[in-house]
C-alpha cells in the first residue's frame, strides 16, 4: 500500500495543493519554512486515512474560516492489500494513476491502479469518505460512489506520532498495541480477562501470550532506538479514572507514559509497526521533537529502511536531521497566499554537499550564500545588528525566513546559489569581485532569479572597504583586527611584521613611525595611497578577517565606520539589506498568525475517542 | 442446522476439488448441483472464497437454496448469474472493457456486456482484482455457455486458475442467440473431464424406476433416429397416449387427481398455445412467463399507444387474455359498448358487476390509477379467475409505477423492466401447477409432468429436458406414435 498522490482543497492554511509523490522512494522528509503548511499535509492525510468512525471537524478547518467551500481531501493509494483490491471492497471502483501522478477513471496498461479516497467535509461539519473517480472518456457518471468505511481505512493503516501516541501504549480495541494483540489471540476474551483480572491482581493476573508480546515491542522498540529497557510488560496504569481499569506498557515499575516525550514516541512508532506488519504509512510531525540529536539519528536511519514501513512521512526543523539525510529525502513546501506548492529536491548530487554542511539552509525560505567566512560572519553581524530595528511594521529576517551560509569559495558559492535557485528558493548571494572565474558566473545567478551583492571595480572586501578610510581609519581597522586575533598580546607584533613584508614601514621611533598606526606612515614617506593598498593586501594575505568571528568584527567596523556610511560600500550594504528584507509575496502569510497555528491545538489534542471504548467494556 | 454432508459426497467433491481445473459430465437428476453445493460447502469450511457462477435464474435460485441448506453463507460464496456478473464486472470500467452499461442494463445487450467484461477481466489490473476476490469459481449448466460467455469463463480463469464447471452437452438448448462452443474441444481441452459416477438421485424417493429409465435407456436414446412411443415398454408411471380423436385428453391428464402438495407441468411448445390452454383450465393451472416478459411488453406497449378513451377496452381485453370465466362478457355486445367507448349502463351480467362497474369507472375517468384499481376490483367478479397471474401483476405493478410517477405513461417499459428484474433476483413465485415451455423450466423440477404434444418435441436436447423434469410421472400425449428425433441446433437458431 502506498500514496502516490495528495490533493487538499480549502482545509486549513492550505486553500489548494496537488502533490504528486515520486514513485521511486518511499521516506518523505517535509521541509519549508514556518507556515508552509508542512503539518496540514501530515493532518490531511491522517484525517482521510483514518480509522476513526468520525473526526471533529470545525469552522476553523475550512481555510480562512469560509464554510462555502466543502474541505476536500484525496488521497490516491496503490498497491492495496487484496481485501481492498476485492470486488466486495473497491475492486469495482479503481481508478488508474501514471508515473506523473496523472489520474484516470480506470487503470489500463500505462497506469497503476489505486483507490482515491476522498475526504469531504461541507458546512455541516460532518465528513464523509467515498472513492473519488476522475470522470470516464464518455463523460458518463459513475453513479453514488462507493463510501469507504473505518474498516476498510484501517486497512490502509495510516498512523501518526503525536500528542496521543500514550492511547497506543496502552491496551484498546484501537491502540496498536490492541491490534497487535488481535492479531494473535482473541483479543476480545484476553483483554477483558485481563482487564478484569488486573482490577484485581495487577500485573501478576496477566497472560502468558501479553507478557511475550510485550518482550517483542521491547525488542522492536530498542531496534528503533529508544530508551533501554530493563523488563517491559503489561501493567495496570491508575493514572487513569476510566472505570474499565488499563492495561499498559511498563517497564519494570515505570509505566512507559512516565518515559521522555521521545522515547513515548519511539515507542508509539515500534507498536505500529509491529501491528501492521510494515504495511503501515507513518506520519511524524517534527520528528526530532524530544530526541537527542544521537536517537534522532538513529531514528531517522531506522525509518529510512524500506522494510519498516510503505512510507514515512516526517517534517523536521532539524538541521541536524537534514545532514543525515540525502536531497532524494526532501520535500519542499513552499506555501503562497493558500496556494501550496509540494516539490521533492531530487537529486543533484551538489545539493548534498550544501546539506551537509549547512542544513539549515533548507529549512529556509531566503538563503544568503556568502563567499567565505568573512562575508558570513559579516552578514551575520549585519543581521543581527539591522534585526533590533524596533520600527512599525519591520519584520526580522528570521521571520521572513531568511538563513544565512557559508558558501564554498568563489565558483563554489556560486555552484551552491545557482543549485538553491533551481529548486526554487530566494537566494541572495554575497562575494568577493576579485576572481575572474567567479566574476564569470555571476550574470547566471541574476539570470534565474538571484540577487548578487559585490564590490564595485573586481576588488576584495578588504580592499572595498580600504579604499574608502583614511589613515586614522586604515588604524582602526588594523585595531579592529588585533581585536579579534587569537592572541591579541602578541598580534601587534605580528600584524607589523606581516605589514612590514608588503611594504609598511619598520618601526623608527625616531621618526615617529609605527608600523600599525598608519597614520604614522606619513613620516615614513608612504602617502594615505599607498598606505591603503599595503593594509588591504595585508588583511586580505594575511587573512586577518578569515574567520567567522573576524568577519562578524569586519561586519560591525564597517556598520560603525562613518566613512563607510556613503560611497560604494554602503551602496553594497545597503543593497545587501534590502535583498535580504525583501517581503516575499506571501509576506501577509508571515505576518497574520495562520489559522492552522490558531486551531492546530484546539483539534489536535483532543482525546483520541477510542479511550471509552476499552475491550471488556 | 444445515445439512451435513455424506462422507460420498464430501468425497465425491474433495475429488472434484482436487482435479481442477476441470468438469464434471452428470446427466440431469444426478444430483449435480448437490455436488456443486457440496464442492462449495467443502470449500468454505478451507477458508476459501468461491464464486459460484450459471446461466439462468431459475438455476441461480436453485443454487442458492441448496447452499442455504449446506449452511454456506453469502459471504463465503457469491452467487450470480454469468450475466450479471459480467454487467457487475462491465460496468465500472467502460474504457477497459468498451461497453458502457445503462443504469438499467438492456438485455438484448446481454452479449455486448459479456464482452465487454470479458476485456476487462483480461486487464492485468482487473486480473489482480478477481484474484484478490475469489480462490475458487464454479459455473454450473456450462453447456449453456455460448462462445462469447466461454470466452468470459477462460478470462476469468486466467485469474482465478481454481475453476470447475458442470453441465451436461444433452441439455444444452439455449443456443439460440449465439454459437455454443464445442465441448469435445473446447470445454475439455480448459477443463478436464472429472469422471463421477453419476447416479438417478433425484429419483430416490420417488420414483427409481423412473430415474433408471430416463438414466439408461432415454440417454442412449438420444441421438438423431426415429422414436417409438406406441407399444414400447415403459416403466412404471410413463405412459403414453395417442390424442387422435380424443380431444380432451390433455383436459382429463391437467385434471387428473393427484395430492396437492405434488406439482405439475404441463409442457407445451409455444407460449400462445400455453395461454390459450391455460384459459381453457380455468386457471387452475398458472402460465409461467419466460424474463423478459414479451407479453407483458406487447400489452403495455398498446397502452401507451392508446389514448385515454380506448383505456376501459385495454382492460377488458387483458382480462380476455389473462382470466378464464369471463364468458359471460361477451364480445359483440360488452366489448363493443367498450369499443365505442361507452358504459355498461343498462347491460346485467350476474356476477360480473364488479369488473363492469370497473371499466365503467375507466370509461367515465380514464386515469392510470383507476386502471390500478380496476385491476384490483373486476378480480372479485364471482367466476373470473386468473391464469396468467404472473403476467397481470406485473403489467399492475408497471402501470403503479407510472402513476407514481405523475402519470407518465413513457416510463411503462421501464417499470416493467423492474418487476421483471425482481424476477431474476428474487426468483419465480412459487407455483403448483405450471404451463410453460421447455425452455423456461430447464433446472426445475416436478412430480407430475404432461407433455402436451410429443410431436412438438423433436430435437434431441428439447426432448430429453422435457423428459428429465419429472419426478414421479410423465404423461405423453401425442397425434403421433412415432417422431423423428433431430438435432438440436447449438448454433443461430431461426
Amino acid at each position: 500500500m502506498r500514496i502516490r498522490r495528495l490533493d487538499i482543497e480549502h482545509f486549513r492554511g492550505i486553500d489548494s495543493a496537488s502533490w504528486r509523490l515520486p514513485t521511486e522512494h518511499t521516506f518523505f522528509t517535509l521541509i519549508g519554512p514556518g507556515d508552509s503548511t508542512k503539518s496540514t499535509i501530515l493532518t490531511a492525510v491522517e484525517r482521510a486515512l483514518t480509522d476513526r468512525t468520525t473526526v471533529t471537524f470545525q469552522d476553523t478547518d475550512f481555510h480562512g474560516g469560509d464554510i462555502s467551500e466543502p474541505i476536500r481531501i484525496r488521497v490516491a493509494v496503490a498497491e492495496l492489500p487484496d481485501e481492498l483490491l476485492a470486488l466486495d471492497a473497491f475492486g469495482a471502483f479503481l481508478a488508474g494513476i501514471d508515473a506523473d501522478g496523472n489520474w484516470v477513471h480506470e487503470p489500463d496498461e500505462d497506469h497503476e491502479s489505486c483507490v482515491i479516497v476522498e475526504l469531504l467535509v461541507d458546512a455541516d461539519l460532518e465528513p464523509i469518505w467515498q472513492a473519488f473517480r476522475p470522470p470516464a472518456d464518455d463523460g458518463e457518471d459513475d453513479g453514488d460512489p462507493p463510501s469507504i468505511r473505518a474498516k476498510h481505512r484501517a486497512r490502509i493503516t495510516a498512523f501518526r506520532i503525536d500528542e496521543r501516541v500514550d492511547a497506543h501504549l496502552r491496551w484498546s480495541r484501537m491502540s496498536a498495541l490492541g491490534k497487535l494483540t488481535s492479531r494473535r489471540e482473541d483479543t476480545k476474551e484476553t483483554l477483558t480477562a485481563a482487564n478484569r483480572a488486573a482490577r484485581v491482581a495487577a500485573a501478576e493476573a496477566v497472560s502468558p501470550g501479553l507478557k511475550e508480546l510485550a518482550k517483542e515491542v521491547q525488542s522492536t522498540v530498542q531496534q528503533i532506538g529508544s530508551a533501554e529497557f530493563a523488563d517491559l510488560k503489561p501493567g495496570l496504569d491508575v493514572s487513569l479514572t476510566n472505570a474499565q481499569g488499563n492495561l499498559a506498557l511498563f517497564d519494570g515499575d515505570i509505566p512507559l507514559m512516565n518515559f521522555g516525550l521521545g522515547t513515548r514516541r519511539l515507542a508509539g512508532a515500534a507498536t505500529q509497526q509491529l501491528a501492521n506488519g510494515g504495511a503501515s504509512v507513518l506520519l511524524v510531525d517534527e520528528v526530532e521533537y524530544g530526541l537527542e540529536p544521537h536517537r534522532l539519528v538513529h531514528l531517522l536511519t531506522y525509518l529510512r529502511n524500506k522494510d519498516a514501513f510503505s512510507q514515512v512521512f516526517v517534517t523536521t526543523h532539524s538541521p541536524t536531521a537534514l545532514q543525515h539525510l540525502d536531497p532524494e529525502d526532501l520535500v519542499m513546501v513552499r506555501c503562497t497566499s493558500g496556494a501550496t506548492d509540494v516539490r521533492s529536491l531530487g537529486d543533484p548530487l551538489s545539493l548534498r554537499a550544501v546539506i551537509k554542511s549547512s542544513p539549515e539552509a533548507f529549512l529556509s525560505r531566503r538563503v544568503v550564500v556568502n563567499e567565505g567566512k568573512t562575508e558570513y560572519g559579516m552578514v551575520l553581524h549585519f543581521t543581527d545588528t539591522w534585526n533590533t530595528d524596533t520600527s512599525e511594521g519591520f519584520v526580522s529576517s528570521a521571520a521572513l525566513g531568511v538563513v544565512a551560509i557559508e558558501g564554498d569559495g568563489g565558483t563554489g558559492s556560486v555552484k551552491w546559489a545557482t543549485e538553491l535557485l533551481e529548486v526554487e528558493y530566494d537566494v541572495v548571494l554575497f562575494v568577493d569581485s576579485d576572481d575572474a572565474n567567479t566574476n564569470a558566473l555571476l550574470p547566471g545567478v541574476e539570470a534565474k532569479g538571484g540577487v548578487v551583492a559585490r564590490w564595485a571595480g573586481d576588488v576584495c572586501t578588504e580592499e572595498a572597504v580600504c579604499s574608502q578610510l583614511d589613515a586614522a581609519g586604515l588604524s582602526a581597522l588594523i585595531q579592529a583586527a588585533v581585536e579579534v586575533h587569537d592572541d591579541p598580546d602578541t598580534a601587534p607584533t605580528v600584524f607589523a611584521d606581516q605589514l612590514i613584508a608588503r611594504g609598511g614601514p619598520k618601526r623608527d621611533e625616531a621618526a615617529a613611525v609605527d608600523p600599525i598606526d598608519v597614520t604614522t606612515w606619513t613620516n615614513a614617506g608612504i602617502d594615505v595611497e599607498q598606505a591603503r593598498g599595503i593594509v588591504s593586501l595585508t588583511a586580505s594575505k594575511a587573512k586577518w578577517f578569515k574567520q567567522i568571528h573576524k568577519g562578524r568584527r569586519l561586519g560591525e567596523f564597517i556598520l560603525d565606520t562613518p566613512a563607510l556610511q556613503t560611497g560604494p560600500v554602503a551602496q553594497v550594504v545597503e543593497e545587501l539589506r534590502e535583498a535580504i528584507y525583501a517581503r516575499p509575496p506571501a509576506a501577509e502569510a508571515v505576518e497574520t498568525p495562520s489559522l492552522e497555528e490558531a486551531t492546530v491545538g484546539a483539534t489536535e489534542v483532543e482525546e483520541p475517542s477510542e479511550v471509552e471504548e476499552t475491550p471488556g467494556a | 442446522m444445515p445439512d451435513e454432508l455424506s462422507d460420498a459426497l464430501r468425497a465425491d467433491a474433495e475429488g472434484f476439488i482436487a482435479t481442477l481445473p476441470a468438469s464434471v459430465t452428470m446427466p440431469a437428476g444426478a444430483g449435480k448441483t448437490h455436488l456443486l453445493a457440496a464442492t462449495a460447502r467443502v470449500l468454505a469450511d478451507a477458508g476459501a472464497k468461491v464464486l459460484v457462477l450459471t446461466h439462468t435464474h431459475a438455476g441461480l435460485h436453485a443454487i442458492r437454496g441448496r447452499l442455504k441448506r449446506f449452511g454456506v453463507s453469502t459471504a463465503q460464496c457469491q452467487v450470480s448469474t454469468i450475466t450479471s456478473f459480467a454487467i457487475a464486472m462491465a460496468r465500472p470500467y467502460p474504457t477497459l472493457g468498451g461497453v458502457r452499461v445503462p443504469a438499467t442494463p438492456d438485455m438484448d445487450d446481454a452479449t455486448l456486456y459479456v464482452a465487454g467484461a470479458t476485456a476487462v477481466a483480461t486487464s492485468e489490473h482487473i486480473r489482480k482484482v478477481l484474484a484478490a476476490s475469489y480462490t475458487h469459481v464454479l459455473v454450473d449448466e456450462y453447456q449453456d455457455c455460448s462462445e462469447g460467455q466461454h470466452a468470459f469463463v477462460l478470462s476469468i480463469k486466467a485469474a482465478v486458475s481454481q475453476v470447475g464447471v458442470l453441465g451436461d452437452p444433452l441439455q444444452a438448448i439455449f443456443g439460440f442467440k449465439e454459437q455454443l462452443p464445442d465441448w469435445e474441444r473446447e470445454v475439455l481441452t480448459e477443463f478436464p473431464d472429472h469422471l463421477i459416477d453419476p447416479q438417478p438421485r433425484r429419483w430416490d424417493d420417488h420414483n427409481q424406476a423412473l430415474g433408471a429409465w430416463l438414466h439408461g435407456t432415454v440417454r442412449k436414446a438420444m441421438h438423431p433416429r426415429s422414436l417409438k412411443f406406441a407399444g414400447v415398454k415403459f416403466p412404471d408411471g410413463v405412459t403414453f397416449r395417442n390424442t387422435v380423436g380424443d380431444y380432451p385428453a390433455i383436459f382429463s391428464e391437467a385434471r387428473r387427481d393427484r395430492p396437492k402438495s405434488e406439482s405439475v407441468l404441463i409442457i407445451t411448445a409455444r407460449a400462445s398455445s400455453a395461454r390459450t390452454l391455460a384459459g381453457r383450465l380455468g386457471g387452475s393451472f398458472k402460465m409461467m412467463e419466460e424474463v423478459a416478459g414479451n407479453f407483458m411488453v406487447k400489452a403495455l406497449e398498446a397502452l401507451v399507444a392508446a389514448e385515454p378513451d380506448a383505456y376501459a377496452l385495454w382492460l377488458f381485453d387483458l382480462m380476455k387474455a389473462c382470466a378464464c370465466g369471463h364468458a359471460g362478457l361477451d364480445k359483440n355486445t360488452v366489448r363493443k359498448r367498450y369499443v365505442e367507448n361507452r358504459s355498461s349502463a343498462g347491460l346485467t351480467r350476474a356476477g360480473f358487476e364488479p369488473a363492469l362497474a370497473a371499466f365503467d369507472r375507466l370509461v367515465a375517468e380514464p386515469t392510470l390509477a383507476n386502471l390500478v384499481l380496476g385491476m384490483d376490483q373486476l378480480l372479485t367478479s364471482r367466476g373470473l379467475a386468473l391464469h396468467s397471474s404472473e403476467a397481470w401483476l406485473d403489467i399492475q405493478a408497471a402501470i403503479r409505477g407510472a402513476v407514481a410517477a405523475g402519470d407518465d405513461k413513457s416510463v411503462l417499459l421501464d417499470e416493467l423492466a423492474k418487476a421483471r428484474e425482481n424476477v431474476r433476483h428474487t426468483g419465480r413465485r412459487n407455483r403448483n401447477r405450471v404451463i410453460s415451455r421447455t425452455l423456461l423450466v430447464k433446472g426445475l423440477e416436478f412430480d407430475h409432468v404432461v407433455i402436451a404434444d410429443i410431436a412438438d418435441h423433436t430435437e434431441v436436447h428439447d426432448l430429453y429436458v422435457a423428459l428429465t423434469r419429472a419426478r414421479k410421472t410423465i404423461t405423453i400425449l401425442g397425434t403421433k406414435d412415432e417422431i423423428e428425433l433431430k438435432p438440436s441446433p447449438n448454433g443461430p437458431k431461426k
